[in-house]
C-alpha cells in the first residue's frame, strides 16, 4: 500500500460522495484512529532507520493534502446540501399567521367621518340613547303637536316621566346638541356619532335602528357660508374632489335657514342610474344655520353667536360607498359580508 | 303633491320649458321629484316640506314661480279671490260645541242646482293631479281645493236632518259610514259634522254615504272650514284613512284661503251648476291679527355670510306676498300674509329671501378656528377606537346588532326582570326589551354564521346595555364576543397541521390580552353557580364569562358546537386601564433554563402555581411558562402533570449552576408544601 495508490482510490471515493453523513464515514476511513493515514503512520516504526525520516515527511505532507481534500468536499457538499434543506418547506403553501377581524363597514365610515372633522378642530362627543322629549323634540324647536312626536315615529319607555317629559329611544343625535351645548360655551365645535331608533318595519331600506352623525358649530358671526365652506371640505374628503354638490332649501324645526345637501350621482356620474332616481343627484346630509330657538334654549345670546348644525344617516353614506342594496346586511353579521371591507 | 304645470300657466306667465322650470322650484325648496307628460300637460310631483300648507295648491306654487322668476301673479281679479262670502241669512243655522276644534266654518246654501257632468276644462285639470270626476258639484269642490288649497264639502241639504248643522265631537261608539262605504266606530277622538241624527261627515277627512251629492240633488250645502291640525291627524291615523282633503286641514289653513275658497266655489256653483245661492252662514273665533316683523339688513348679513342690500330684500320678500315697509335706510317692517303660518321670526325671513336669492350664490368660506386647549383628547370614543382595532388584530370579526331584543332572547342570559327598560310602543315584539346585556343577540348571530357552515367564528360588538336604577334609566358601554368552531393551524417545518377548537381558554386568553394591553393584571376569574364565571379586579365585577347553555343552541338549530362569550364593562375598564409604564430594566446577562415537572390534584389552580414560583424567586426568574400538561396513566385519577419552564439571570451578573440550584430547591420545597406537589 502506497501513497499515490492510496490518494489515487480516495479521490475516486470521494467523487462518489454525495452527502455530508458518507463524507464523515469516508473522513473516519481514511482519517480516523484506526484509519489508513495512521496505519501508515506506524508503518514508519517498521521501515530501515535511513528511510524513516524522509517517509515520516511524505506521510505528513500527504496528511495535510488528505485533510485538504476533505475540506474541499465537505465545502462542496455544504453548498450543495444547504439549498435543498431550505427546499423542504413548500413555499407556495399559504403562510401562516394569526387572521385579522374586520371592521364593521357602519364603523369604518363612522371613524372615517370622525376623523375628518376632528383633524379640522372638531371635537366627538357621544351622547345618551335614553333620552327624553325635552332633548329630543322640545329643546328642537319640535312643538308639542309635531307629528315627529307621535307614537309611531319614536319608541317611548316605561319609565316614569321627569321634568324634561317622558323618556324615550332618541330618534335623531340632534339631541347632542341640546347636551353637548348646555355644557359648554362658544365657541365650539363638535360632531356626534350613534345609534338611533325609529319605529319602523324592517325592510331592504328601513330599520328601526340605524346611525347617524351630527356635527354642529358655534361661535361669533357663523354663518350659512361657513356651513357651506365646512361641508364642501367634508364631501370632497369622504367622496373625492370631482364629486359636485349643492345645497337645496329644505325645512327643519332645528334650523333655519335649512338646506339638503345632494352630492353629484357617485354611481352614474350624474348620468342617471336607479340608485339616484334618474335625478343624478343624491341626498346625503341635511343641515341648516341652528334655530335662535334652540340657541336660546342652552342659554346663548342669540344676539352675539350663531352657528350652524348638519346630520346624515351613516348607513345611507355606508350603502352608497361600498354599493351595498339592503340595509338588512348591516345587521345579519354574516361572515360573507364582514370579511369585506 | 302633483301639480299641473299648464294650471300654473293661468296664474304666472311662464316662458320656461317644464325641466326648467322643475329645477328652479327644486332649488327653491319645491323638491320636484318627478315629471309626467299627460296628454298636452307635465305634471309634476312635488315633495312638500311640513311647513308650507300654502304650497299645497296650484296658487301657493304659482306665487312662488312668480317669484323665482320676477313676474307678476295673474288672474286674481277674474276669480274675484280676495272677496269674503257676505252674510246671508236663511232658515239654517251653525252649532259650534268647541271653537279650538273649528274655529271657522261657512256653510253656503245653493238652491236650484242642477247636478251633472263637469265641463271638459275642469274636468281636464282635476284628472291631470289624479282626481276622478264624479259630477260638477264634486268637483268643484276638489278643482277649487286643488286650486286654493282649502277643502270644502258638499252635502245634500235635503239629505240632512233638522235645520242646525252640528260640528262636535263623536259620542263613544257612534258610527258613520264614508263615501267609500267603510263603516267607521268612533270615539271622543273624532270631530264630526252631525245633524240631529247623528254624524254626517267626518270633519276635514271625509263625506258621510248618506248625504253626499247625487244627480237627484236640489239643495246643496258647501262647507269651507277650519279644522284643528292635529285633531284631524289623529282621527284620520284613529280611523287608518288618508285623503287629499286630511293631508291640508293636518298641515295647517288660514282663514283667508278658505274664505276665499268658498267664495271661488260658489262663483263656479252659480257658473257652472246654475245654482243660487240663497244662505251664507258664518261662525268662527275671532281672526288673528297680521303679524308684524321687524328686522336689520346686516341680520341678513350675519347669517348668510354676504351682504345683501336692503332694496334687494325688500324686493325678494314683495314677490313672495310679504309687504315690505323701509322704517330707516337699515331697518325694514315685514306684513306677514295670513297664508304664512311658518313665519314666526326675523330668522324665517332670512330663508326666505336666501333660498329665493339662491343657495348657490352664497360663496362658501371656512370659518376661523380657533384653538383651545380644554377638550379631552382622549376620550371614550377614543378608547373605544383603539380597543376595536386590537379585537380586530385577534381575529375578531365586528358585528351589529340591535339593542332591542324580546324576552325569549334573554333566557339564560339575564335573571333580573325588575331592572329591565321596556319599550312602550313596540312594532314587534322583538322589539320589547332594552337589552341589559350584549351577548344573547352576538351568540345568535355566531350561531346563524355556524348554520352557514362557517368553520370558524368569532365576533366582537362594542355597544351600550341598558337597565334601570330605581326607576333612573341607566346605560353603558360593553364589550362583548362570541367564538365558537375550529380552525385549522398548521405547523412548520413539517407542515402538519392540527385542529385548534375554541373554547373556555380561548376565551379567557382574549380577555387577559384585552387586560394587559390596558395595564390591568391583577383580574380573578370566580366562578358562579350556574357556570359562568365572574371576572373581577380589586373586589370590582367588571364582567362574565361563560359556555352558552346546550338548550340554547339546540333552539338556534346549532348541534355538536359550542359557543363561548364574555362581555366586559368598558366604562369601568376606561377608569381602570393604566397608559403610562415605567420602565423597568432588564438583565443583559446570559439567561439558563430550568424545568420542574410536578404532580398535584386536579383542583389544584395551575396560575397559583406560576405565580408562587414567580414570588419566590422574584429577583432572578425572568418568565415561567408552562410548557407540558398531562393527565391518565401513569400519573393517578384525579392528580394532574404540569412541567414549568423557569428562565433565570442575575441582575448583576451571570448566574452560575450553583447559585441557581439552591432556588430550585426552594421552589420545589415550596410547591410541594402549599401544592402537596410531587416530583417527576
Amino acid at each position: 500500500m502506497d501513497i499515490t495508490s492510496i490518494q489515487k482510490t480516495l479521490e475516486q471515493e470521494l467523487t462518489e460522495i454525495n452527502n455530508l453523513d458518507s463524507l464523515e464515514q469516508l473522513k473516519v476511513k481514511y482519517l480516523g484512529r484506526k484509519g489508513l493515514l495512521a496505519q501508515l503512520t506506524s508503518s514508519i516504526g517498521s521501515l530501515p532507520a535511513e528511510q524513516r525520516a524522509a517517509f515520516g515527511k511524505e506521510v505528513n505532507a500527504f496528511k495535510s493534502r488528505v485533510q485538504q481534500l476533505f475540506n474541499q468536499k465537505l465545502a462542496d457538499l455544504e453548498a450543495i446540501e444547504q439549498p435543498k434543506s431550505k427546499q423542504v418547506v413548500d413555499i407556495s403553501m399559504p403562510g401562516i399567521a394569526q387572521d385579522l377581524g374586520n371592521s364593521h363597514p357602519i364603523t369604518q365610515v363612522i371613524e372615517e367621518i370622525c376623523s375628518i372633522f376632528e383633524r379640522i378642530g372638531f371635537e366627538i362627543v357621544e351622547g345618551n340613547e335614553i333620552e327624553t322629549e325635552f332633548a329630543n323634540f322640545t329643546g328642537l324647536n319640535i312643538p308639542l303637536d309635531h307629528p315627529a312626536r307621535e307614537a309611531f315615529d319614536t319608541f317611548y319607555l316605561e319609565l316614569p316621566s321627569v321634568k324634561e317629559g317622558k323618556y324615550l329611544l332618541r330618534s335623531q343625535t340632534s339631541t347632542v346638541q341640546i347636551r353637548a351645548m348646555s355644557i359648554r360655551k362658544p365657541p365650539i365645535a363638535v360632531v356626534a356619532p350613534g345609534r338611533v331608533y325609529r319605529p319602523d318595519a324592517v325592510d331592504a331600506s328601513h330599520s328601526f335602528m340605524f346611525h347617524q352623525i351630527e356635527g354642529f358649530m358655534v361661535d361669533k358671526a357663523i354663518s350659512f357660508g361657513h356651513l357651506k365652506g365646512v361641508l364642501e371640505f367634508f364631501v370632497h374628503q369622504v367622496f373625492g374632489k370631482d364629486v359636485s354638490m349643492r345645497f337645496r332649501p329644505h325645512h327643519f324645526p332645528f334650523t333655519e335657514p335649512s338646506a339638503e345637501v345632494d352630492i353629484s350621482c357617485i354611481i352614474c356620474k350624474a348620468k342617471g342610474c336607479s340608485v339616484c332616481g334618474r335625478k343624478g343627484w343624491l341626498e346625503v346630509l341635511g343641515s341648516g344655520m341652528i334655530h335662535p330657538n334652540v340657541l336660546k334654549t342652552v342659554g346663548y345670546d342669540t344676539k352675539k353667536y350663531t352657528g350652524f348644525a348638519f346630520g346624515m344617516g351613516i348607513e345611507r353614506i355606508a350603502m352608497l360607498k361600498y354599493g351595498i342594496n339592503d340595509i338588512r346586511l348591516f345587521t345579519e353579521n354574516d361572515l360573507r359580508f364582514l370579511k369585506q371591507f | 303633491m302633483k301639480i299641473s304645470y299648464q294650471w300654473l300657466k293661468e296664474f304666472v306667465d311662464i316662458r320656461i320649458n317644464p325641466s326648467v322650470l322643475a329645477e328652479k322650484l327644486t332649488m327653491a325648496g319645491l323638491e320636484v321629484k318627478g315629471i309626467e307628460k299627460i296628454k298636452d300637460d307635465f305634471v309634476y310631483e312635488i315633495e312638500i316640506t311640513s311647513n308650507r300648507a300654502d304650497w299645497l295648491s296650484i296658487i301657493g306654487v304659482a306665487r312662488e314661480v312668480a317669484a323665482i322668476l320676477n313676474k307678476k301673479l295673474i288672474k286674481i281679479e277674474k276669480y274675484s279671490l280676495l272677496t269674503r262670502p257676505k252674510k246671508q241669512l236663511s232658515k239654517y243655522s251653525i252649532s259650534i260645541e268647541d271653537k279650538n276644534d273649528c274655529p271657522l266654518y261657512t256653510a253656503q246654501i245653493f238652491e236650484n242646482v242642477r247636478v251633472g257632468p263637469s265641463p271638459e276644462w275642469l274636468r281636464k285639470r282635476i284628472e291631470a293631479v289624479g282626481c276622478r270626476s264624479i259630477n260638477n258639484v264634486v268637483d268643484i269642490t276638489n278643482y277649487v281645493m286643488f286650486e286654493l288649497g282649502a277643502p270644502l264639502h258638499a252635502f245634500d241639504r235635503d239629505k240632512l236632518k233638522g235645520d242646525t248643522i252640528f260640528i262636535r265631537r263623536a259620542r263613544p261608539q257612534e258610527t258613520i259610514i264614508s263615501i267609500d262605504g267603510q263603516k267607521h266606530i268612533l270615539s271622543t277622538q273624532n270631530l264630526v259634522i252631525a245633524d240631529t241624527q247623528g254624524p254626517v261627515a267626518l270633519a276635514g277627512i271625509m263625506g258621510g254615504r248618506h248625504t253626499e251629492v247625487d244627480n237627484n240633488t236640489k239643495i246643496v250645502m258647501l262647507e269651507a272650514a277650519l279644522f284643528s291640525p292635529v285633531l284631524i291627524r289623529r282621527g284620520r291615523q284613529s280611523l287608518g284613512i288618508q285623503t287629499e282633503s286630511s293631508y291640508r286641514f293636518e298641515r295647517g289653513l288660514d282663514y283667508q284661503t278658505v274664505l276665499k275658497a268658498a267664495e271661488r266655489a260658489a262663483e263656479l256653483m252659480i257658473k257652472l251648476c246654475n245654482a243660487k245661492r240663497v244662505g251664507v252662514h258664518t261662525l268662527h273665533l275671532p281672526f288673528p291679527k297680521e303679524l308684524k316683523l321687524e328686522v336689520d339688513s346686516s341680520y341678513f348679513c350675519n347669517n348668510l355670510g354676504i351682504s345683501l342690500s336692503s332694496s334687494t330684500i325688500s324686493q325678494i320678500l314683495s314677490r313672495l306676498g310679504f309687504k315690505v315697509s323701509k322704517l330707516t335706510r337699515e331697518r325694514l317692517q315685514v306684513s306677514i300674509p295670513s297664508f304664512r303660518r311658518d313665519i314666526k321670526a326675523p330668522i324665517d325671513l332670512v330663508e326666505e329671501v336666501s333660498r329665493i336669492y339662491g343657495y348657490e350664490k352664497i360663496p362658501a368660506s371656512l370659518p376661523t378656528v380657533i384653538l383651545q386647549s380644554n377638550k379631552d383628547t382622549y376620550t371614550l370614543y377614543h378608547f373605544i377606537r383603539e380597543l376595536k382595532s386590537l379585537l380586530r388584530g385577534l381575529g375578531l370579526n365586528e358585528a351589529i346588532t340591535y339593542s332591542l331584543v324580546d324576552q325569549q332572547t334573554l333566557e339564560g342570559f339575564w335573571g333580573k326582570e325588575d331592572v329591565l327598560i321596556r319599550v312602550v310602543n313596540p312594532l314587534s315584539k322583538e322589539q320589547q326589551i332594552l337589552r341589559p346585556t350584549l351577548l344573547p343577540s352576538l351568540v345568535r348571530s355566531v350561531c346563524y354564521n355556524l348554520r352557514q357552515k362557517q368553520k370558524e367564528v368569532k365576533l366582537f360588538e362594542i355597544a351600550k346595555v341598558f337597565y334601570k336604577d330605581k326607576d333612573q334609566p341607566q346605560e353603558k358601554y360593553y364589550l362583548s364576543f362570541a367564538i365558537a368552531g375550529t380552525k385549522i393551524v398548521w405547523l412548520e417545518p413539517e407542515l402538519k397541521h392540527i385542529e385548534d377548537h375554541q373554547g373556555l381558554l380561548h376565551t379567557k386568553g382574549i380577555v387577559d390580552t384585552i387586560l394587559s394591553y390596558l395595564g390591568i393584571t391583577e383580574r380573578v376569574f370566580v366562578a358562579q353557580l350556574d357556570g359562568s364565571w365572574n371576572i373581577e379586579i380589586n373586589g370590582y365585577l367588571i364582567g362574565r364569562m361563560l359556555e352558552v347553555n346546550r338548550n340554547f343552541l339546540t333552539k338556534l338549530d346549532v348541534k355538536n358546537q359550542n359557543v363561548y362569550c364574555a362581555e366586559l364593562n368598558l366604562e369601568m375598564l376606561f377608569k381602570l386601564h393604566r397608559r403610562h409604564r415605567d420602565y423597568q430594566a432588564f438583565s443583559r446577562f446570559p439567561a439558563i433554563t430550568r424545568d420542574i415537572s410536578i404532580v398535584v390534584k386536579d383542583s389544584v389552580s395551575v396560575e397559583d402555581i406560576l405565580e408562587a414560583i414567580k414570588k419566590e424567586a422574584d429577583e432572578v426568574i425572568r418568565n415561567v411558562q408552562v410548557i407540558d400538561y398531562y393527565k391518565g396513566e401513569p400519573i393517578a385519577l384525579g392528580y394532574k402533570n404540569i412541567t414549568v419552564s423557569c428562565l433565570y439571570s442575575g441582575c448583576d451578573h451571570t448566574l452560575s449552576e450553583d447559585e441557581i440550584t439552591p432556588i430550585d430547591a426552594r421552589i420545589r420545597e415550596k410547591l410541594s408544601k402549599i401544592f402537596g406537589a410531587t416530583f417527576r
